[in-house]
């Protein structure tokens, strides 16, 4: 079932055209700025519209959320970096199905849970080595701290990897969104009841899977 | 309260999130069992909020808007769907006008035989069906002065509908705007001359 739902995984990440990157989208500062005054269904409704710039804004607006709930999913930058971006492309492509009933976070969170455990399901997450990690605020933590929190953080996203699905879904938007069981419950299509059973459930399978470690 | 008066998940879960505070749960301090399960609760939920995802370079922000941008640009508009690229102008006019002829052509095909007979009885058509077919008069127009004289339910129709005009038509709410009528009766001249040939090439084929 879970493999059914997989579909053909993007090639490895290609940087963007030089020129892509330099360029900026063909919008004027004064349309940009009436852009970034839109509520958000004034905002969909001019990506619906094809105004230019619309969408550019609501990647700006969501890209670092929705990058992170994936970085949880597969534990690496890149597949991270690639699924945030089949998230929005998927995004776009159903936009007019969006009928605003829940905020357009929640709605990009629940393509994203729902590209992510696909991609769960077709390829394991590798996760990066330590040294690999692009650790930019290490703080003044010693490296040895540094070093014991990272090797914590892995094996602490090794055992949520191992969670059944709607379990980690929980947990994730949960603890690293700060989503309400509500919002949970309509990203994942289910109930406030069976989000908190979800999230009681993966606390206590978690605290498991990290003493048997 | 469940398993024989001990705390329910949902309530462990109220109070592990601080939703409930412990003070309002006299049974968590006299019970070592529940004590227990919400202390490794709390542990796990700890160990969880540890973890932090690495932050990516403030430069990968900005590749990573460019790719998405350079993916959508090979998208449609989200709104164009097929329906709504058919019935676009002037997309629309090919597949209008295609429709509009098939239409012609078949209810020419299916009706000429029966009328164009010789020896068949004149047709007394009845009002409701004159009424009814007052929209294709418009249509009919295009159709020549011989042709029409051939078939005697065509000619009635024709000096029926023979000073009604466009506009008049329109008003009578025969016809609406985007309809096939209108995309027909807004073809150009060439396109005109190519549909009365087809017409014509038709009657003539049926009439032989």
């Amino acid at each position: 079932m879970a493999s059914s739902l997989a579909w053909p995984w993007p090639s490895t990440w290609t940087p963007p055209s030089a020129a892509a990157v330099s360029a900026e989208p063909l919008v004027t500062d004064a349309a940009r700025s009436d852009l970034s005054e839109l509520d958000e269904p004034g905002l969909v409704a001019a990506c619906l519209a094809g105004r230019p710039g619309a969408f550019d804004l609501v990647v700006e607006r969501h890209r670092r959320p929705v990058y992170h709930l994936c970085y949880r999913y597969v534990g690496n930058h890149e597949d991270a970096s690639d699924l945030a971006q089949d998230v929005f492309l998927r995004a776009y492509r159903g936009l007019k199905n969006f009928r605003g009933g829940s905020s357009l976070s929640t709605w990009l969170y629940r393509i994203a849970v729902n590209v992510c455990l696909n991609r769960v399901a077709a390829k394991m997450p590798q996760t990066e080595p330590i040294d690999a990690r692009q650790v930019v605020d290490a703080g003044a933590e010693s490296a040895s701290e540094t070093i014991l929190k990272e090797e914590r953080g892995r094996r602490v996203r090794a055992a949520i990897a191992q969670l059944p699905p709607k379990q980690r879904s929980t947990l994730i938007l949960r603890m690293y969104h700060d989503m309400s069981h509500q919002q949970i419950a309509d990203a994942l299509g289910s109930s406030v009841g069976a989000v908190k059973a979800n999230f009681f459930h993966a606390l206590g399978n978690l605290k498991k899977l990290l003493e048997h470690e | 309260m469940s398993d024989i008066g001990h705390l329910s998940g949902d309530e462990l879960v109220d109070l592990v999130e601080g939703l409930v505070s412990d003070a309002d749960s006299p049974h968590v301090t006299s019970c070592d069992r529940c004590r227990g399960r919400l202390a490794d609760l709390r542990a796990a939920r700890a160990m969880v909020s540890e973890v932090e995802v690495p932050e990516p370079s403030p430069l990968f922000w900005k590749h990573f808007s460019a790719r998405v941008r350079e993916a959508v640009a090979q998208e449609p508009t989200p709104a164009d769907g097929w329906w709504h690229r058919l019935w676009s102008w002037p997309g629309a006019i090919a597949p209008v006008s295609a429709i509009a002829v098939l239409v012609l052509l078949f209810a020419v095909t299916f009706r000429a035989p029966s009328r164009t007979r010789p020896d068949a009885p004149a047709h007394v058509v009845p009002a409701a069906a004159t009424t009814a077919a007052a929209p294709a008069s418009v249509s009919l127009e295009l159709l020549s002065d011989a042709l029409i004289a051939d078939d005697q339910s065509l000619a009635l129709v024709a000096d029926l509908t023979e000073s009604l005009g466009w506009d008049a038509a329109a008003d009578a709410g025969f016809v609406s705007d985007g309809s096939a009528e209108h995309a027909v009766t807004h073809m150009s001249a060439a396109d005109l001359q190519q549909l009365e040939r087809l017409l014509t090439e038709e009657m003539s084929r049926k009439g032989a």
